[in-house]
């Protein structure tokens, strides 16, 4: 093995130079895991790309030596999605980062894969421009790994989510070659192949150049901290105010262990003893927002807020949101480890909800920080457990199941935009039959016909075709079979 | 593999000695913020460049996955302890600890290549020890000023000495010293007594700062304390993981203030600064001056933090400049002091102050880490150039001599004609009605 | 193959006897000409993937029908044995008014679902053309959509859950009936705009928005297409949110606001825009408009609320030259070319002696030329001319331009999709993959799928 190891890097290193491999065992290990840590698995080389004629090179050798391959943004992903699961060469794409074009005045922006979200944002802000899917992790995710994940963030209540803001993507097919999926404009004849490609987690092609549509900044924005005694008065106040016909940006609501977790991290303002802080944004011109901030407040009263500030200026603003994008990152402040679950429920079930994860969380005697985008139902309950403790980890994912089904027992979704991944692929026949699955199979077949571009995610069964590992020495299917 | 892994503690592959503490890396949950905060993940786009894969290495020798390779050395040593990802780390992981504590352990527990060895010795040695440092600036003085020095780096003769020649590049013209009073009076009311801490390299090749520190805290108040005695605070050594001759160090740093009996150690160098501010950590296992060097910490002070702390005193005068400021690490993330410096700027008449871009990213400086790793200090520092000739400033201002001598390297080697100041030398220069000329 | 009274008998098993029609009768079925020997039409999703089952052990090639307000799309088909129309799925599956999604069956006009969501205050944000007739299958199987795509987005941005019958009778669904959801792949885009090639749309799951509680249109009149191009620009730069701006040329200004009992000033382009939102936010954003517009070049324009308002719009929805052969082509542009794309169709028109009204949803870069002419021969060059120019014009900025509608004749002509470049294998592939036998609608979609 390791003399056909060697013939591979030595073919690796012509195409994107020496610098661009990682090959020995004591760097590769970095390369184990990403933002989701309960799962890990080594590569057999890590290939950092600079150039789509480096990942077309790159996807040719790997087809032709049938070796398994899987590419990497910025490892924040939290469904495992970016793990080599059967070793095999990972193709980091954090190198391609630039923003290539900036067209303001057909409202889009051409950028590199490896582009860091916020980037862009921060790049056309002072021109009064902005890139609206902001997931939390926005200051390090790329884009490339957006697309993929069809991500979320906080504003899709009103904005919605990745594959909104995207019109067109290039890509890197597993035969090698180089195709255009959408452009700057709209409505491609044919079929939707972009659509669908959006959120199909990196089974289909590797990225290397995306599209998206640039949004011009609201003429105002209002945000509201409101706080509550516990999660049902907020949970009512989310109901209240999509029952009066508004659409806020944004939704977001935090119990008390997620409160104190941020206020320790970051120190965003949030009351420690509350039992719920909701925060509530709406943005638009100036008159429509200013009619829009009294009828929210009316309907936080009716559910008995205990305060509701207005945020006064653009800093105090960003440090509302500074505290629930941090949400997560700053678990590690009470716990040494967490599992976040992403299902999505409709939105009339939340204290249904709510009540059953704290019924869990005694059952398992394991404590839930619940964070979640409550304007579209989507849940963050992150389970906290210490994986030096003996058995914690297993009571944290059995936990996470159970979540799972009682949220598609109420009608929704087992992820809400952290992607299946390798993570929840057991869990697809919860909400879709045999032939659902084998429609979607059909569509990776297409592009992805020997399915050796990130083996092993979506489906709760790995793709039988492929064969052989790295040089024609690792069985795959055995292995792969091995670990379900 | 692929299945939830429980972690499985092997022996640890750490030493005893001040390991990096379990707790802190504990806190990291993997979550990737820091990464588009950090200099050398940017530049070398690799994940055992950035503070998160740093911190799985450790992780892993920590519990017996790896050893100390060459590979981890060079990855610990590629950090250049900025601490930017501190300030981006909503878990609040102490990373400049564990880091400062990964590298005693290499110290002590990996073999350098001999010549590495010698080289790392030479330059920690001499940039620790006043009376080498005494030496070597006289001998550069006179190289300087016998055109010696132009005849040398026209010729190409600096080549041969490697990353020594490149060290001499980055020398200012050394001015000649006063010599500053063991005392300076206050002027008008007074405020408080305060020592100053000369550092070495300031000391040597800045010793304009140090005048101007000492004369700006007078005007605003302070009596001034020089202890004759001090020598040198000991950050280079810890940053560099010689933890033990730097405990060493901050011992004696302890004890020379302590004589003085001053309100507040005042400090012109940020990286001299961050470390002070640390020496609780440091000692925290030294039964003796564990204590001593909490409250010690307690009352260092950067100079532009003290300064701001009230209105400027006496009179300035009107400064026509436009200049920038550049967030030195140790003092932005290190000593979270950002608005000070720029507060007093924005107080002098005629000072337009323009925003840097990025102005917290390194400058490649960050101790003696461009002389130790050139290469990529070079990419850090045409970066930083690249933003500064943006802003269109005429003096760029820094508050660290390593970023001051970093930063006129690079404005140098690219023929831009813009100063670089230390925050103190422009407020004094206010107060003179002038900035000092070009030495 | 089948004699027609046995399909006709195999059918009425299937379904009923009296939802089958054959005979004579059969003729308003036609596609582009070509009569299919039957029509079904299923009552119930078991049905429809019943009849399909069928049709796929028997070969029979299968157009599915809504209510045929799109059936000139596409190109023609190489045959049609069956029709297999939708018009009996017409039940609200679900909706609850508090998650904001509902479900329909696909024969369900889009008008009905309308009514029963703006009961609760709520809608499906989408107004496409000939909105008065169109099914939810039929607008979602063409990705119809109207002037307030520019504030909404299309199907693709709002369809959140969708069933399907295959091919070979079997029933999928993809997504979830939750606003947001990431299981799996996102399989309710891939149907939509597929004309039926994939398989038949039963049902969908729509994230549905509230009804603002007012819109006004301003609607200005300008010497060139040029000086809106500006103002259009302009507007886009600004913090104005409008539901739509349109860009009208001379002759459809002048058709539909003569519809909507608008005085219009002979040879003015047309520039509307729409904004919904709370009364006080409307009054200044109307007035931001107005204040834009009259910068820019415009004389004296219409503020439409009411009746006037939906008169007006409704025109432009249903719009039409009436009289002679007639085709439809839609482009999509750069939102920097509407104008130059309005001068090119201009010219080629001009050019072939064909009439000309120009649609242009400006906000989105969609241009929809309606010709018409009335001597056929020349008809048919002319079109084609009008493709050819027009098509390589907006493929030079990655663009594109589709024939909607035209006569079978014409339609032979020409190609009415245009080349999808490299991404064809892959398109392909995806019908291999779903209908192998090619029985779903084979001919009509790009490149002869």
């Amino acid at each position: 093995m390791i003399q056909d190891k060697a013939r591979i890097i030595r073919e690796i290193e012509q195409i994107v130079g020496p610098k661009g491999v990682v090959h020995e065992e004591d760097e590769l290990r970095v390369y184990e895991t990403d933002g989701l840590t309960i799962f890990k698995a080594m590569p057999d080389v890590v290939v950092l790309a600079s150039t789509a004629e480096h990942v077309a090179e790159l996807v040719k050798l790997c087809q032709r030596e049938k070796i398994p391959y899987v590419p990497r943004g910025a490892g924040t992903g939290l469904s495992g999605g970016a793990l080599p699961l059967d070793g095999g060469v990972m193709i980091g794409m954090n190198r391609m980062n630039r923003i290539l074009e900036v067209d303001y005045d057909n409202k889009r922006a051409v950028v590199e894969p490896g582009m860091v979200n916020v980037w862009l944002t921060n790049a056309v802000g002072p021109r009064g421009y902005y890139y609206a899917p902001d997931p939390a992790s926005q200051i390090a995710c790329s884009i490339g790994g957006n697309v993929s994940e069809n991500s979320g963030g906080v504003r899709t209540p009103k904005y919605g989510v990745t594959t909104n803001h995207i019109t067109g993507v290039e890509v890197i097919l597993p035969n090698g070659e180089l195709v255009s999926l959408g452009g700057k404009t709209l409505d491609a004849p044919g079929y939707d192949l972009l659509g669908v490609f959006v959120g199909s987690e990196g089974t289909f092609a590797i990225i290397t150049k995306v599209i998206v549509r640039l949004m011009r900044k609201p003429e105002a924005v209002k945000t509201l901290m409101t706080v509550f005694e516990n999660l049902e008065d907020a949970s009512n106040t989310v109901s209240g105010v999509v029952a009066a016909g508004i659409v806020p940006v944004s939704m977001e609501m935090m119990d008390n262990n997620s409160i104190v977790a941020v206020e320790k991290g970051v120190g965003a303002g949030y009351p420690t003893d509350a039992g719920a802080v909701l925060v509530i944004e709406v943005d638009g011109p100036r008159a429509e927002v200013e009619a829009l901030v009294d009828p929210i407040r009316d309907i936080c009263k009716k559910n008995n807020v205990r305060e509701v500030r207005l945020a006064k200026d653009d800093a105090e603003r960003a440090l509302l949101w500074k505290g629930r994008k941090a949400a997560f990152a700053a678990m590690g402040q009470i716990s040494p480890d967490y599992y976040v679950q992403d299902a999505v429920i409709p939105r009339t079930k939340l204290p249904q909800i709510l009540q059953q994860i704290s019924k869990f969380s005694e059952e398992y005697g394991l404590r839930v920080a619940n964070v979640f985008h409550a304007g579209d139902g989507n849940l963050h309950p992150l389970i906290l457990y210490d994986s030096r403790n003996e058995g914690e980890l297993e009571k944290a994912d059995e936990m996470g199941s159970k979540i799972m089904k009682a949220c598609i027992s109420m009608g929704g979704s087992i992820t809400g935009e952290h992607g299946v991944g390798r993570e929840k692929r057991e869990y697809m026949p919860l909400m879709y039959t045999d032939d659902d699955m084998e429609a979607m199979k059909k569509v990776k077949r297409v592009f992805n016909p020997d399915g050796i571009l990130n083996p092993g995610k979506i489906f709760p069964t790995t793709t039988p075709d492929v064969k052989v590992g790295l040089a024609g020495q690792r069985p795959i299917v055995e292995k792969v079979v091995g670990q379900m | 593999m692929g299945q939830p892994t429980a972690e499985k503690t092997g022996a640890r592959g750490f030493d005893h000695i001040d390991p990096p503490d379990t707790e802190i890396y504990l806190d990291c949950v993997h979550c990737g913020f820091c990464l588009p905060t950090c200099p050398t993940y940017l530049v070398l786009g690799n994940e055992m460049d950035n503070p998160r894969g740093r911190i799985y290495l450790m992780r892993a020798v920590d519990e017996g996955k790896a050893k100390i390779t060459d590979r981890f050395v060079e990855h610990m040593n590629l950090c250049v302890l900025c601490r930017a990802c501190e300030t981006a780390c909503p878990s609040g992981v102490k990373f400049g600890f564990i880091m400062e504590a990964a590298r005693g352990q290499i110290e002590r527990n990996y073999q350098y290549p001999p010549k590495e060895r010698r080289f790392r010795k030479f330059i920690l040695d001499t940039f620790t020890d006043l009376g080498r440092m005494s030496t070597l600036t006289s001998l550069l003085r006179f190289y300087q000023k016998l055109g010696l020095q132009k005849l040398a780096r026209s010729s190409g003769v600096l080549g041969f000495f490697g990353r020594l020649g490149k060290m001499e590049a980055l020398l200012p013209p050394i001015p000649d010293r006063q010599e500053l009073p063991e005392v300076m009076p206050a002027k008008g009311e007074k405020r408080g007594r305060v020592g100053l801490l000369m550092g070495c390299a300031q000391r040597f090749f800045l010793p304009q700062v140090n005048e101007a520190t000492a004369r700006v805290l007078a005007e605003n108040g302070f009596e001034v304390v020089i202890p004759k005695d001090q020598a040198c605070c000991g950050s280079l050594l810890v940053h560099e993981g010689e933890r033990e001759r730097g405990k060493g160090f901050a011992r004696e740093t302890i004890d020379v203030f302590e004589r003085a009996s001053v309100d507040f150690i005042v400090v012109n160098a940020a990286g001299c600064g961050s470390v002070m501010k640390e020496y609780w950590e440091l000692l925290h296992n030294d039964p003796v001056y564990r204590e001593r060097a909490e409250a010690f910490s307690k009352k260092v002070r950067d100079a532009s933090e003290l300064i701001a702390q009230a209105d400027l005193n006496g009179r300035l005068r009107e400064l026509k400049l436009k200049v920038t400021y550049h967030d030195a690490c140790h003092l932005a993330h290190g000593q979270k002091v950002r608005l000070q410096p720029r507060k007093i700027l924005k107080a002098i008449p005629g000072v337009q102050l323009v925003e840097l871009a990025e102005s917290d990213f390194c400058c490649g400086s960050a101790g003696v880490y461009n002389l130790l790793e050139p290469d990529v200090a070079q990419k850090f520092l045409d970066r930083k150039i690249d933003r500064i000739k943006e802003t269109g400033a005429e003096v760029v201002v820094s508050a660290n001599p390593g970023c001051t001598f970093q930063i006129e390297k690079g404005l140098k080697e690219q023929g831009l004609n813009i100063r670089v100041l230390h925050p103190m030398e422009v407020l004094d220069g206010a107060y003179q009605g002038t900035i000092p000329p070009q030495p | 193959m089948l004699s027609e009274e046995s399909l006709v008998q195999r059918l009425s098993a299937l379904v009923g006897p009296e939802h089958v029609v054959a005979g004579a009768e059969v003729s308003g079925y036609a596609v582009d000409g070509k009569t299919p020997k039957a029509a079904a039409f299923p009552g119930s999703v078991e049905e429809t993937s019943a009849v399909m089952t069928f049709a796929s052990a028997e070969g029979l090639k299968v157009a599915p029908w809504g209510s045929g307000t799109k059936i000139p799309f596409g190109g023609i088909p190489e045959r049609v044995d069956l029709v297999l129309g939708l018009r009996r799925l017409g039940e609200v599956v679900d909706y609850v008014p508090e998650d904001m999604t509902a479900t329909f069956q696909a024969g369900t006009p889009l008008k009905d679902a309308q009514a029963v969501l703006g009961q609760k205050g709520q809608w499906i944000a989408l107004d496409p053309p000939h909105a008065e007739r169109a099914t939810i299958g039929g607008v979602l199987a063409t990705n119809s959509s109207g002037p307030r795509r520019l504030r909404y987005g299309s199907s693709r941005d709002f369809l959140i859950a969708i069933s399907v019958v295959h091919a070979d009778g079997k029933i999928t669904k993809g997504g979830a009936k939750v606003v947001k959801n990431v299981t799996g792949y996102d399989m309710p885009k891939l149907y939509i705009g597929s004309l039926g090639t994939l398989g038949i749309i039963v049902d969908a799951t729509f994230r549905v928005y509230p009804v603002f509680p007012v819109e006004k249109t301003y609607l200005a009149p300008f010497p060139t297409a040029e000086a809106e191009q500006q103002v259009l620009n302009k507007l886009l730069d600004s913090t104005v949110v409008p539901n739509a701006v349109e860009l009208l040329n001379p002759d459809a200004a002048r058709r539909t606001t003569a519809q909507a009992g608008l005085t219009w000033q002979e040879g003015s382009y047309g520039l509307a825009v729409a904004i919904g939102s709370v009364p006080e936010a409307v009054q200044a954003q109307i007035a931001a408009v107005e204040r834009l517009c009259r910068e820019g070049g415009s004389s004296q324009g219409h503020i439409l609320e009411g009746t006037v308002h939906h008169t007006f719009w409704q025109a432009v929805g249903d719009f039409s030259l009436g009289d002679g052969q007639q085709a439809v082509l839609k482009a999509s542009v750069l939102l920097t070319q509407v104008a130059q794309a309005v001068r090119m169709g201009e010219a080629v028109a001009a050019k072939a002696g064909l009439s000309l009204g120009i649609i242009s949803e400006a906000g989105s870069g969609i241009v929809r030329y309606y010709l018409s002419g009335d001597r056929p021969d020349r008809f048919q060059q002319g079109l084609a001319e009008a493709v050819s120019t027009l098509r390589t014009f907006a493929q030079a900025t990655g663009g594109s331009l589709v024939v909607l509608e035209a006569p079978p004749d014409v339609k032979g002509a020409v190609d009415v999709w245009g080349s999808v470049g490299n991404t064809f294998p892959l398109m392909q592939g995806l019908k291999d993959q779903f209908d192998p036998q090619r029985i779903l609608n084979p001919g009509r979609f790009v490149g002869g799928l």
